[in-house]
């Protein structure tokens, strides 16, 4: 021990903030009763969540707006049953796939018959093939509109066939071929591409509570104090702890993430085979990631800014709020959002990521959306990093 | 060598040091002392880095801490009453990391975490987690994390303050051998005045954010006509308290 001179090295920078980073994670990994909380805490979030989504999407008694109705096949020849059907609660706009329609932002999706109307007229019973979303209340109650207005087409031909005694007219009117469209491929892909951004964003916002509470609890049992003495720059010392938080919270949070990669790989694959399988799935996991980077950044600034555990209760449940409402409103919201919303970081990447699965965007929103969210990631760490330099975190009580 | 001159130190509108300065030579102990609340600890936490001086100059090893902490940093090693560990990593990985972390290379850092824990004793824990250690051995692997990297300057902010007599007396023998601390600036901040008594070359007394006392502890018992060093320490420092909060017009007595 000579004391004439530091045996460290000169600064180099990367090594030395990831020595610290993996002392982080491994002190994280190794708290194995935190990561098992962390890793259930989610999945019971979960549960709560899609018991309120599947609440708000309920049948709306007080609806104003009719029912839309995408109809595919030929729509002038069945003008007549159509006008008749149309009460003011049912809107019917011509599409090219009803199922599609169906399963995107249609209440149902219906293909009609060729010559409706000359049909029925010859007494014919011609098959109605209705697509519909079994777990979209707007589309329960379009279906129920449609089968009554049947129903009262049904009547007037009962009445007729009574008054011009032709059995003719009395046979069976309008058979309907019901299809759930969330089973079908298309459907399956709508699904996913809600759901999986969702659960993205929901269990990224995990990340803020785990990464406040950890530093928190570093500042009160002085472990900060030490690790501020080491010769790191404030964002260094920021960034080391941000890539450790993410790590513990991507191994805390892998079986969710795993069941989302699996979901997507498996669906993809059999519908689109194995290369869009392999594209897709990899989109997934790098948007978690992604997702994950501000939500650490947020939960650095929140554990730096904080003074208390209430504080940091109260500032991470904004965020998980905030997260639930990205996830319910993009992700899951039953209109598809616009490709503008890639400008917006977080919420962006949940849209965009939602519309590439639904196949109903592309790639470029997706980069467009995960640079604006590493941008906010950028800007939350600078933040965070000047407050490691805040003298309140080394003084008790301040 | 630690010189510290006119420090300004204001928290939350109160002038906790008042324009402070003393130097710490190399090689010696210098032990800093007073009352709680005399700003011992925020003396000590400027010199870590940890606050930013409002006003002076303070220098660790000739690096400026207010222009460049991160050398700074470099320079110096910190030991305070809380030992701040991570429980779940064994003494040998978290020794490890902290080299790792002064831009030591895997190897020389494997052989510095060997030298030190041997240095201190706690060859047999290195693979021991730091959450089943007992509290003297905590504050050994922190003196030893502190050492892991050779730095010229040691800080010492109330090392032994939550130790059992024995746990106390340990690591004051450890800080007073030659191979630990020899031949470093070692500055001790602590209210153990037989403590400051047995290590310090030099005691610095602080009272009310001033410097109050400067001198050896036998040349301050000599001057005072004091029959020991805690009678001649107290004399000085409860005046200086007393006063008000204020100290004398002249209030450094100096070797």
């Amino acid at each position: 021990m000579s004391g004439s001179a530091p045996v460290a090295a000169p600064p180099s920078g990367r090594g030395e903030v990831a020595a610290l980073a993996r002392q982080e994670a491994l002190d994280g990994f190794r708290g194995r009763r935190a990561l098992l909380v962390r890793a259930i805490t989610p999945l019971l979030l979960f549960a709560v969540v899609l018991v309120a989504v599947l609440a708000t999407r309920g049948p709306d008694p007080v609806r104003r707006d009719p029912y839309v109705l995408a109809v595919q096949g030929d729509r002038n020849g069945a003008r007549a049953t159509l006008d008749d059907l149309d009460d003011g609660r049912l809107r019917f706009v011509t599409t090219d796939d009803a199922a599609l329609a169906a399963a995107r932002d249609a209440d149902l999706g219906v293909v009609l018959p060729d010559r409706l109307d000359d049909r029925i007229a010859a007494g014919e019973a011609p098959e109605l093939v209705v697509y519909r979303a079994a777990t979209r209340g707007s589309s329960r109650a379009a279906l129920a509109v449609l089968r009554a207005g049947l129903a009262d087409r049904q009547l007037t031909r009962l009445q007729d066939a009574a008054a011009t005694v032709d059995p003719a007219h009395a046979r069976g009117l309008f058979p309907i071929e019901l299809t759930d469209v969330q089973r079908t491929e298309q459907g399956t892909r709508t699904l996913g591409g809600g759901l999986v951004p969702a659960v993205l964003v929901l269990q990224a916002a995990m990340l803020v509570n785990g990464t406040a509470t950890r530093l928190l609890g570093r500042r009160s049992r002085g472990l900060l104090q030490a690790q501020l003495v080491l010769p790191l720059r404030r964002d260094q010392l920021a960034r080391a702890k941000g890539w450790a938080e993410l790590a513990v919270g991507m191994v805390a949070g892998s079986p969710v993430l795993l069941a989302v990669l699996a979901f997507t790989a498996v669906t993809a694959a059999g519908q689109r085979g194995a290369p869009a399988a392999i594209a897709e799935t990899t989109v997934v996991a790098a948007s978690a990631v992604v997702l994950g980077l501000p939500m650490v950044a947020l939960g650095l600034l929140i554990g730096t800014v904080a003074r208390t555990q209430e504080q940091v209760t109260l500032a991470t449940a904004a965020a998980l709020v905030l997260a639930a409402v990205v996830a319910a409103v993009v992700a899951l919201g039953t209109v598809a959002p616009p490709a503008a919303i890639a400008v917006v970081p977080v919420a962006g990447l949940a849209g965009s990521l939602r519309n590439l699965l639904a196949g109903e965007g592309g790639l470029l929103p997706v980069l467009v959306a995960a640079v604006t969210t590493l941008l906010l990631a950028a800007l939350l760490a600078r933040l965070a990093g000047r407050q490691f330099d805040a003298e309140r975190l080394v003084l008790r009580g301040a | 060598m630690i010189e510290v001159e006119g420090l300004v130190k204001i928290l939350g509108g109160t002038r906790v040091l008042d324009g402070v300065s003393f130097t710490a030579p190399t090689g010696s102990v210098t032990g800093l002392l007073g009352p709680n609340g005399a700003g011992k600890t925020t003396t000590m936490r400027v010199l870590a880095t940890l606050l930013r001086p409002d006003d002076g100059r303070v220098l660790v090893d000739g690096i400026d801490v207010a222009t460049d902490p991160t050398t700074a940093r470099r320079a110096l090693g910190l030991v305070t009453e809380e030992p701040g560990l991570h429980d779940r990593l064994t003494v040998r990985e978290q020794l490890t990391f902290t080299g790792r972390a002064y831009g030591l290379t895997p190897d020389t850092a494997a052989a510095r975490v060997t030298a030190v824990a041997d240095l201190v004793g706690l060859d047999r824990e290195l693979d021991h987690r730091a959450g089943t250690l007992s509290k003297g051995n905590r504050q050994k692997v922190a003196l030893c994390r502190a050492l892991v990297h050779d730095p010229p300057v040691l800080l010492l902010d109330e090392p032994t303050s939550g130790l059992d007599v024995v746990g106390s007396a340990g690591l004051e023998d450890l800080l007073r051998r030659q191979e630990v601390t020899g031949g470093k600036t070692v500055l001790l901040s602590t209210h153990r005045l037989d403590e400051a008594e047995r290590m310090a070359d030099k005691v610095v007394g602080i009272a009310a954010g001033r410097v109050v006392v400067d001198d050896t502890p036998e040349g301050l018992v000599a001057r005072r006509g004091a029959a020991s060093f805690r009678e001649a320490l107290v004399q000085m420092l409860g005046e200086a308290t007393l006063a008000g909060q204020r100290p004398p017009a002249d209030p450094v007595e100096r070797a």
